[in-house]
């Protein structure tokens, strides 16, 4: 009997609050894959943040073009992709952004969190571009979290661009 | 689509606080600005951003409480935060807003401080 990869797909025009629709698939088959509840609350945090940045800064709010998002269930693991029409690349190398300089001043971009909430709040997370692709961001939690990158308050997770 | 943000503000001698109902996000900037605002009229030390504890806050909602943080700190008000849920106080220690809110379990806390 062929073996099925279970894999849930859905597409979503890039408007914003749509994005909540992918954290809600996520945590309903999180849920059922036994996560415990603070996992999937990261879990859903991880999402809605990768879908922000495929709606505002992939797709740049073109209700036109769809984020995918890819929910892959594996025994021991749920793979999320979130991909967009990016004609520009994330930057994977983004550092914790320092909250001093935001609230001093020195840093007048109080925005920027989005990818370092999702690498604090996965096991693995990986940013993938291309011109015709576009971006995708693969994340990654395990039903049995790895020592030592799980939930690294300074994002050190493993990635690759 | 946007998400629906209902912020009010209550205001007496001692204390005001902004009351947030439903998600902070980009769609709830301009309502958190106008009731900051609103708040301040009156030479107030102390804030209590008051969340209904079922508030989801992403990197756009953190964003706004920096700025609010910002104003403050040049204003000398106090910021106190309430009714955050366990993912939301994880989420303000990940970014550091811990530093610079403090987070409280009831207004009464506040007004005892």
């Amino acid at each position: 009997m062929a073996e099925y990869k279970k894999i849930v797909e859905l597409s979503l025009p890039s408007i914003l609050g749509l994005e909540l629709v992918a954290v809600d698939a996520s945590a309903s088959l999180a849920k059922l894959m036994g996560f415990s509840d603070d996992r999937i609350q990261d879990l859903m945090t991880a999402v809605e943040e990768a879908c922000l940045n495929a709606i505002e800064h992939g797709n740049r709010q073109n209700a036109d073009m769809k984020v995918l998002v890819a929910l892959t269930v594996d025994e021991a693991k749920l793979q999320i992709d979130v991909h967009d029409r990016g004609k520009t690349a994330f930057n994977p190398d983004i550092k914790k952004p320092d909250i001093d300089a935001k609230v001093s001043g020195e840093d007048s971009r109080t925005r920027g969190w989005g990818l370092f909430l999702i690498k604090s709040l996965v096991d693995e997370v990986e940013f993938k571009w291309s011109p015709e692709t576009g971006n995708i961001t693969r994340m990654v939690i395990h039903l049995k979290q790895p020592k030592m990158e799980a939930n690294n308050a300074s994002g050190m997770q493993s990635y690759s661009s | 689509m946007r998400q629906e943000c209902r912020v009010t503000v209550h205001e007496d001698n001692e204390l005001t606080t902004i009351e947030v109902m439903g998600n902070l996000t980009a769609a709830a900037e301009e309502a958190m600005d106008t009731a900051y605002q609103q708040a301040c009229r009156h030479n107030t030390r102390k804030i209590l951003t008051k969340f209904d504890g079922e508030s989801r806050i992403n990197s756009a909602g953190i964003a706004i409480m920096i700025d609010l943080v910002m104003e403050s700190r040049e204003k000398r008000i106090q910021i106190f935060v309430s009714g955050l849920s366990n993912q939301n106080q994880k989420i303000f220690e990940l970014v550091g807003l811990t530093k610079y809110v403090t987070v409280v379990t009831s207004e009464e806390e506040v007004r005892g401080s």
